[in-house]
């Protein structure tokens, strides 16, 4: 299951009306995997939150499937996330109080009760398949790899069409980094779930089908 | 409705009241709460952010905790000061101001007193529905607490005869306060006087034996030692009383041509209307005044009751501040985990689950902070009338009711319900910033 993207004439501008980015056009088909690069400031972030309805003051259109996202309220926007976009940070963003399962399964907590457990069940899968022990009462003792890979799991979780990746491997080494890149490129490959990540790392982006360079805020 | 809620019992009704302030938080809560099991990542939340939130709850505890304890300790104090005045029906003494003769006698503060005859004790004693008519004599003290004359009758009335140990027989026994700090058998030499004037030599070697102990009172009579007013009269080398050939009896009738004078007596009539024809008889004559120590206290409440109102609106100003620091430290631990919000935001959790976290969360450490408030207010309160009681000799009574709840149950619901406000700020911040903050 998997959603095509079509961005037109979008654009995102600060509080004093600056351009923050603008994209004339963009399309990326349902199931590929698409790479952004660019400097630091470029707006690769800014571009993911906007592909996920979270920026303000934004304009044009944001097309997953038959869905404008911008066209949706805030509450549908929220929605449409919880059910169709798995989100990847940086930094993991987990909570460090809850155990790895808490955290993969993070959506259980506000997820209808007919869904919890196989939500449950698909976090523990997952965590399995990525080599994370699951034994663990917190994430805090854990590593940084290990913590990523919570995340990616978390972001799998709930089993969306979309996954949104901002710089996954930066904080890791090489080898953790190369080992996050297979777990995160083979569940989004098996899956057929589309795949946009922003990332300085060349070899993660030369694992993509596709990459795109952002330079002040525009597609070159 | 009005007429099934008038035949409630006033317990009853007092509970309704206070769950009803509580409806607002509750349905809130279960509102926010439908369909959600946000339960690990509120405790989460709350042991990250551990130590500010015990300051935090320690703060709101004690805000609220003196607010509550200084409306109680004014109730006690008020009660307090009534009870001691129960067992005082009627008191006669010379004219003068009923304040202070009021203080002087039920409250036993030292205070010089013109005498009433030994006529006038008789006509008062042998009056018609007079059932008790109880002379007191001050002036004496051991280790700081006042030795008081009187007669066995009173001493009867004011511990309603369940008097440990026995009735004095002679002139050298005495009866003790519960919390004079003497027991039956010890035996104590009177000083003249009381307090740093006191002289311990003054009566030679005449000692008193506590034969007897009063139950408590709640009056500072608890902490005197009473002795047949004889007793007071030979010490000071003034006549029993009694004529010689009757010199060893203890208790009246009394002689006028022998009876030394007597600052106060204490009046019991036989059926409680009597006590206004007799505080009407009494006060007729130049040389009595007659008052009920009720009526006095009334007057001194009514004053009190004045500054009451004043420090009840000075109560809800300081409650209001409370709830507005509340609320302004709500919105700095609001900011505490913006990013954590932003994450669920991010992740598509619906707002009514972000609200439903951030709002357990303060609803948690405010209803925290006001248990502990309460306990708080029981323990200031109760420091409060030890040392009152201390100070002022009766017992002040340490008790919540059902109002200190009311009020407790309308901040609660209060500041829960502005709680929202916070939280829906937090919800209008851009996630993006917060999550790169």
């Amino acid at each position: 299951m998997s959603l095509a993207l079509e961005v037109t004439d979008l654009s995102v501008r600060t509080a004093r009306h600056k351009a923050l980015l603008e994209v004339g056009n963009l399309k990326i088909d349902a199931g590929a995997a698409v790479g952004i690069r660019g400097p630091s400031g470029a707006g690769k972030s800014t571009l993911l939150s906007a592909l996920a309805g979270l920026t303000d003051r934004t304009s044009g259109t944001i097309r997953w499937g038959d869905t404008d996202i911008l066209s949706l309220s805030r509450a549908g926007r929220s929605d449409f996330r919880a059910s169709t976009i798995g989100f990847v940070f940086q930094d993991h963003r987990l909570f460090e109080e809850l155990s790895p399962l808490q955290n993969a399964s993070l959506s259980l907590m506000y997820a209808p009760k007919s869904e919890r457990r196989p939500v449950l069940a698909r976090a523990g899968a997952l965590l399995s398949t990525f080599g994370v022990p699951s034994d663990h009462a917190t994430v805090a003792p854990m590593s940084g790899g290990e913590r990523q890979r919570i995340a990616v799991a978390r972001a799998l979780t709930q089993d969306p069409q979309i996954i949104l990746a901002d710089e996954p491997t930066a904080n890791l080494d090489r080898v953790t980094a190369q080992t996050l890149g297979n777990d995160l490129l083979g569940s989004v490959r098996n899956a057929g779930k589309t795949l946009v990540l922003v990332s300085h790392d060349d070899a993660l982006l030369a694992r993509m089908d596709t990459i795109l360079t952002l330079e002040h805020g525009r597609l070159l | 409705m009005m007429a099934l809620w008038n035949n409630l019992p006033g317990g009853l009704q007092d509970t309704v009241f206070v769950l009803a302030l509580l409806v607002p938080a509750v349905a809130l809560c279960a509102g926010l709460w439908r369909g959600f099991a946000p339960g690990p990542l509120i405790r989460a939340l709350l042991w990250r952010y551990r130590w500010t939130n015990l300051g935090y709850v320690i703060l709101i505890a004690i805000s609220i905790g003196l607010s509550i304890a200084i409306v109680m300790a004014e109730r006690g104090l008020r009660e307090g000061s009534a009870t001691a005045a129960d067992k005082f029906d009627l008191i006669v003494t010379a004219p003068g101001n009923e304040t202070t003769m009021m203080l002087a006698t039920v409250y036993l503060r030292p205070t010089a007193m013109p005498l009433l005859s030994g006529d006038v004790y008789n006509d008062i004693a042998s009056a018609e529905n007079v059932a008790m008519a109880a002379p007191l004599s001050f002036g004496d003290s051991v280790n700081g607490m006042p030795i008081v004359g009187t007669i066995a009758d009173f001493v009867s009335h004011l511990g309603d005869g369940q008097i440990q140990g026995r009735m004095w027989q002679d002139e050298a026994e005495a009866v003790a306060g519960a919390l004079s700090g003497l027991h039956i058998g010890d035996e104590v030499a009177p000083a003249h006087g009381i307090g740093d004037d006191a002289d311990n030599d003054a009566h030679g070697d005449f000692h008193i034996e506590i034969v007897g102990k009063l139950p408590p009172t709640g009056s500072p009579w608890d902490r005197a030692v009473i002795v047949p007013i004889e007793s007071v009269w030979h010490t000071h080398g003034l006549a029993s009383g009694h004529p010689p050939d009757r010199a060893n009896q203890i208790g009246p009738p009394f002689d006028p041509a022998y009876f030394p004078g007597t600052p106060a007596i204490v009046v019991r009539a036989d059926a409680l209307f009597a006590n206004y024809a007799l505080r009407s008889a009494f006060s007729q004559s130049e040389q009595t005044m007659a008052f009920f120590p009720g009526t006095v206290l009334a007057r001194l409440h009514s004053i009190l009751g004045d500054i009451r109102r004043v420090m009840s609106w000075l109560t809800i100003v300081t409650q209001c501040l409370v709830g507005m620091s509340v609320l302004l430290g709500l919105f700095i631990l609001s900011r505490l985990f913006s990013r954590q919000i932003s994450l669920l935001r991010t992740l598509g959790a619906p707002s009514r689950f972000v609200v439903c976290v951030v709002w357990s969360y303060n609803l948690t450490l405010v209803a925290a902070g006001t248990v502990l408030g309460i306990l708080v207010a029981w323990a200031a309160t109760a420091g409060i009338a030890y040392r009152v009681s201390n100070l002022m000799g009766f017992t002040i009574t340490t008790r919540f009711e059902s109002m200190d709840f009311a009020f407790i149950a309308a901040f609660l619901s209060g500041v829960t319900i502005c709680a929202l406000l916070p939280i829906l700020v937090s919800l209008n911040a851009t996630p993006v910033q917060n999550l790169n903050d």
